[in-house]
């Protein structure tokens, strides 16, 4: 039971359901019930990672064979993904069990952010599409509660409509997949879809282009995301900017090329100009916000869309090109970490407005680890950023697919702008605002050290993270 | 020591120096002048020895040959001359830490640059050095910002250029190593060949400072702290010549070296830019009310001479544009150094405030004259030569557009040039500015040494001209015929020393004239003759009325009808930003309502666009 | 072929067009509360279309007794039945939270109105 990847799903849901029951005796412990929740699972992530293979297994759930129950998935390279977001998971909990826990009902948002957990994880593992509906709902309940942490009402309210539409979608597509080719488990339903008419099989990638992008922040269902991250506090904006974001386009990806093997090119050439058009609009509102979380907003919707577009861009008549594919996966690795360090900086820092930022000469140290994180976002040397960077370019050169260049360059190019000037106001701006924040902790500057030099080491050794994190879906799907 | 550890100890050490500096900034400049000393030793020592950083299958390797030892010796030099005078020049500065460490960081990554031996190593080396001296430059000031703003989002558009085309190149050929290149610079084919020059050009000319792409020099340069200006203009912009300097040896384009791989007549367009280069660079020059920007117009017109002269295509006019990179670092170095020692004592640099310094700082006075007569190519200093070069050059062939060119540029920038000086050292000294002394040695130290360098390798030009020689022959170009005094072209030769000698009698007999028999008389500055009408500001703001005030200004009313390509620009910025502003307002300012109505029509159109 | 029509029509095409009034609803109305109504006349049909899909001709109700021993031929699909059942609580609980939101952002705005939220949120 140990070894097997279902219990880093069961962890947190435990953990979960603890606290309502521990909250009878004492409401004090409950602030740490997350943390433990985050560490025991780190543990079991890396005992369980040492002994799993490269290829990906399926594995199933409580002895039904495989088209029958519900099974996860699960290899090394799937592994570390995990690892990465529980990491962050780990470091957003410890924020809130140092600064956030007091704000709000103390038994509701412990339980919402620790469900949240158990909702990535499930997304990342899963490998059936029923499944994967229920732990998206989960991980939108949970997201409908973090949201609303610092009472953002409306903006909740914004949430959960376009979430719920999206969700019902994706219900009316599983259910005529299902109907179609019998079975839901990811890998037998595309032996089942073989045959049928191409207007059916429109329609069925339609809904599920429309309905994945809700939660993973592409267009067109991404509207709430600027309001969300406004709204919420502090480690809601971890959690959404790192953690779900980046779970839901994994599960998206997944999706993608498990549910299709590769055929119906109309799908993938659909998503790369979705992904194109979220990365050029992304960039361009974001490159005129005064907001500092609204930015963020924006460029994490930009960094969705490249990594969607690039990924959809490396799939072509059931072959993956491998160099796309895995430079696209590892800018959505490193994003984990680029993303979870800024966000905690600019929570720690109370960095909320252009121009707002007090010359930050006692933080300067606060100041120069989130200037860490943006640099690797925009990909500048030696960080880890400029290699994921760098790799995709080579791989888009390299198979010239000379218009995706166009747009990713001249988004780029916005994206260093606005980047750079929310530095240059964070280390020089002179101005006479106070900010009401308090010291930031011991704690928080030893997460963000821990997070600065894990983006240092993937910087200085980008090539074995680089290979261990290539070719997911390879070994026998496709 | 071995290059590559070299440059490991030069991030270690930028480091220990933020952190000394904490204690005393003087320890901090102190511990960079003598590491750039150290590292000017290493790099001799190193000398056609290979050498590489591998960490876990990157590999960044180094080479110092005669491609790049002129380059990396002129980066030492103008480094140490900044850090030398940054020992007291940076005493009134808010963020010192930050700026010495930063700078010695910079110098790292230029020697870096400069050494690398492919072209991967090139390019993390190139950004790496984008944003550090992004950061140089916003440490002044917030007009310093905004121009730092600017700065690097042109600087992007380059290094995205940059990147393609390297990536281009490893297409091709199959490796990005310099030697490999030059073994297998057949296997390209001619429009990817033509595609990389373009990309490399655009780059180079983004931070190089030419023709159309320049705007962001003025502000840049004319905003950033007074002790890194010598180093952006004299150094940084090298930069992208260097890339120009490497695709004239190893993509040839022009006839230079008898392979031309390019099928477009690339040569004549880029020198035809150049010289536009020129002409554009020292009319606005003229304009400029600020010391400081018309320095970095004149960047832009030297940039243009450089270009011009490596895109033509004889050995003379290549080896015109080699001398003249020392050339302009000198002069750049000479003239933003003596301003900023006038702004070290005054805390000014706006030349309608200053005046009659020439008692007060000699020295400097000397540097800023000797620097701005080496910038018009006047002899017998060393600016001469490098233009003498690249004017035979022209006539030989007789390109007549780009001689006109050339010889504008020199004519009209001691127009630009002489401005200052008039201003700010001569003329007449404003009261609060009696008691100004000369700023102190180790300031002056390194504007003694250009002054001297510069009359010295203009009278025995042989001392640089038999090195440079040696480095074309190693790169398979005909060298020139030199001697340690005499230019030798093919029209003429020319006696340095002879010429020396007789513009050192004519000063000696002028002076001599002036001590006996010319009489001084006193006017006032502000005396303007006023046509009996009585004009309040002459009591009230003087400056107004004083003489250097728009000097120029009939000249600039000629070419105020011109377009400036400053304005074009911002023009189209502020354009893409309302555009920008409208995607903002369609898809993220609506209610609920409206996100499910773009939702539908998204749906219906996927749907509508396949099914039929 | 009556029964096809009335097979197609009645059990495709009727949770179908209950979906679009729910999203007619979340269109053109201003009233939050009419907002999560029309979110559950949505949530009504898709688990009625998906009921629809899994009805077999002539099929009788999945259960499996041993007096009974009916062939697994001829039963109701029941896995539709079970993914409904999942969506039905997954709504519930949804609709609960969003009618907490419902009344915060009542106690905050004093309107139910959408319209004059965004006015005031001025976001």
């Amino acid at each position: 039971m140990i070894n097997q990847p279902v219990i880093i799903i069961l962890i947190p849901l435990f953990f979960a359901f603890l606290i309502p029951l521990i909250s009878v005796f004492s409401k004090k412990i409950i602030k740490i019930i997350p943390v433990i929740a985050a560490f025991i699972n780190l543990a079991a992530i890396i005992k369980i990672l040492s002994s799993s293979s490269r290829i990906l297994k399926y594995f199933s759930i409580s002895g039904y064979k495989i088209p029958f129950g519900i099974n996860l998935i699960f290899n090394y390279q799937i592994g570390m993904f995990l690892f990465a977001i529980n990491l962050v998971a780990l470091i957003a909990f410890l924020y809130f069990y140092k600064n956030e826990f007091n704000i709000g009902n103390k038994i509701a948002y412990p339980i919402a952010f620790t469900l949240g957990l158990t909702a990535a994880n499930g997304m990342i593992l899963t490998g059936d599409l029923f499944n994967l509906f229920v732990f998206m709902e989960l991980a939108a309940i949970s997201g409908y509660i973090i949201s609303s942490h610092r009472k953002g009402y409306y903006s909740t309210i914004t949430y959960i409509v376009i979430t719920s539409i999206g969700s019902l979608l994706f219900l009316l597509g599983t259910a005529s997949v299902y109907n179609v080719s019998g079975s839901l488990s990811l890998n037998t339903i595309s032996t089942g879809l073989q045959g049928v008419s191409g207007q059916f099989i429109i329609i069925i990638s339609v809904l599920f282009i429309i309905s994945l992008s809700g939660e993973a922040e592409l267009i067109p269902l991404n509207s709430w995301v600027p309001k969300v991250y406004n709204k919420t506090g502090d480690t809601g904006r971890i959690f959404f900017g790192s953690i779900f974001s980046s779970a839901a386009l994994f599960a998206v990806i997944k999706v993608l090329i498990l549910l299709f093997q590769g055929s119906y090119s109309y799908i993938y050439e659909v998503i790369t100009v979705i992904g194109l058009i979220t990365l050029f609009i992304g960039e361009v509102v974001a490159f005129r916000q005064e907001n500092i979380k609204k930015m963020i907003a924006y460029s994490s919707v930009a960094q969705a869309g490249l990594i969607i577009g690039a990924v959809s861009m490396a799939i072509k008549n059931g072959i993956i090109n491998k160099m796309v594919f895995n430079a696209a996966i590892f800018q959505l690795f490193n994003n984990i970490f680029a993303k979870g360090l800024i966000l905690l900086g600019v929570g720690a820092l109370g960095a909320y407005h252009l121009n707002n930022l007090k010359n930050n000469n006692k933080k300067l140290l606060a100041s120069i680890l989130t200037g860490i994180g943006v640099l690797s976002l925009i990909g500048m040397p030696p960080f880890a950023g400029f290699w994921s960077k760098f790799y995709l370019i080579k791989a888009l050169v390299l198979n010239k697919f000379t218009f995706f260049i166009i747009i990713f360059l001249f988004s780029a190019l916005f994206e260093v702008y606005y980047y750079m000037k929310f530095l240059q106001k964070l280390f020089f701006s002179e101005g006479n605002k106070t900010k009401t924040k308090k010291d930031i902790s011991f704690l928080t500057y030893g997460m963000m050290v821990y997070l600065s030099a894990i983006i240092l080491l993937i910087g200085i050794f980008p090539n074995s993270i680089y290979k261990a994190i290539s070719d997911i879906f390879m070994g026998g799907i496709l | 020591m071995t290059f590559n550890n070299l440059i490991l100890l030069g991030s270690v050490t930028s480091f220990l120096t933020y952190f000394l500096s904490k204690l005393s900034y003087k320890i901090g400049t102190v511990i960079k002048t003598l590491f750039i000393i150290i590292s000017m030793y290493i790099i001799y020592g190193n000398f056609n020895t290979p050498s590489s950083i591998s960490i876990n299958e990157i590999n960044l390797n180094f080479n110092v040959n005669a491609f790049n030892i002129y380059f990396l010796v002129l980066a030492s030099f103008v480094f140490l001359m900044t850090s030398l005078f940054s020992i007291n020049g940076i005493k009134k500065y808010k963020y010192k830490n930050s700026y010495i460490f930063l700078n010695l960081l910079l110098f790292t990554g230029i020697i870096g640059l400069f050494g690398s031996s492919d072209l991967i190593t090139l390019f993390i080396f190139w950004e790496l050095i984008t944003w550090v001296s992004f950061f140089l430059i916003s440490l002044k000031s917030s007009l310093s910002r905004k121009a730092a703003l600017v700065y690097i989002f042109m600087s992007m558009i380059g290094t995205y250029f940059l990147i393609s085309g390297i990536f281009i190149i490893q297409n091709s050929i199959g490796g990005v190593s310099f030697n490999l290149i030059q073994k297998n610079i057949g296997l390209i084919n001619t429009a990817s060949a033509n595609k990389v020059i373009i990309f490399f050009v655009i780059a180079a000319f983004v931070k190089g400072g030419v023709y159309p792409l320049h705007t962001w020099l003025r502000n840049a340069h004319g905003e950033a702290p007074d002790n890194f200006s010598p180093v952006l203009s004299g150094l940084l912009t090298k930069m992208g010549l260097y890339l120009i300097y490497f695709l004239v040896i190893f993509f040839p384009f022009t006839k230079l070296i008898s392979l031309n791989i390019a099928s477009f007549p690339f040569g004549i367009i880029f020198s035809y830019i150049g010289g536009i280069s020129i002409i554009v660079g020292t009319i606005s020059a003229i304009l400029q009310n600020d010391a400081k920007k018309l320095i970095a117009f004149s960047t832009v017109s030297h940039a243009g001479y450089i270009v011009l002269a490596f895109s033509y295509g004889t050995n003379l006019a290549f080896f015109g544009s080699l001398m003249h990179i020392l050339v302009h670092a000198f002069t750049s170095l000479g003239m933003f150094l003596s301003i900023a020692a006038v702004k070290y004592r005054t805390n000014t640099s706006k030349m309608d405030d200053l005046g009659g310094l020439i008692t007060n700082m000699p020295v400097t006075f000397t540097t800023y004259l000797v620097s701005i007569i080496s910038l018009a190519g006047i002899p017998p200093l060393v600016g001469f030569v490098s233009k003498w070069m690249i004017y035979q050059a022209l006539i030989v062939n007789g390109s007549y557009f780009l001689a006109f060119a050339a010889f504008f540029g020199s004519i009209g920038s001691f127009m630009y040039v002489f401005r200052p000086l008039a201003t700010v050292f001569l003329g007449q000294r404003p009261k609060k500015y009696e008691k100004i002394k000369e700023v102190p040695f180790l300031m002056q130290l390194p504007m003694l040494i250009i002054t001297l360098l510069t009359v010295l390798l203009g009278v025995l030009p042989g001392i640089i001209i038999k090195p440079l020689n040696k480095l074309m022959t190693h790169l398979g170009i005909d060298p020139i015929e030199s001697s340690l005094y005499k230019l030798v072209t093919k029209l003429t030769t020319l006696d340095m020393v002879l010429i020396f000698t007789v513009f050192g009698l004519g000063f000696l007999i002028a002076l001599i004239v002036f001590l006996i028999f010319a009489k001084t008389t006193k006017v006032k500055q502000h005396e303007q003759y006023t046509a009996g009408e009585i004009v309040p500001e002459l009591k009230t703001m003087p400056s107004m009325y004083h003489y250097s005030k728009n000097y120029y200004k009939p000249f600039s009313r000629i070419f105020s009808i011109f377009p400036s390509l400053e304005s074009i620009y911002n023009r189209i910025a502020y354009f893409t930003k309302k555009i920008f502003d409208i995607f903002d307002n369609f898809f993220y300012k609506e209610t609920v309502n409206g996100y499910v109505w773009i939702i539908s029509l998204v749906f219906l159109t996927l749907i509508i666009i396949r099914w039929l | 072929m009556i029964n096809n029509i009335i097979n197609s029509w009645v059990f495709v095409y009727g949770p179908l067009s209950i979906f679009l009034i729910g999203l007619y609803g979340i269109l053109t109305q201003n009233n939050i509360f009419k907002l999560v109504i029309s979110i559950n006349i949505m949530n009504l049909g898709v688990n009625l279309y998906i009921i629809a899909l899994g009805y077999v001709h002539n099929g009788i109700a999945p259960i499996y007794t041993e007096k009974f021993k009916m062939s697994g031929e001829n039963f109701v699909d029941p896995v539709p039945q079970a993914l409904v059942l999942t969506a039905i609580v997954i709504s519930v609980a949804i609709t609960a939270f969003f009618l907490a939101v419902l009344i915060k952002n009542y106690e905050k705005y004093k309107t139910l109105d959408i319209e004059k939220i965004k006015g005031l949120e001025n976001d």
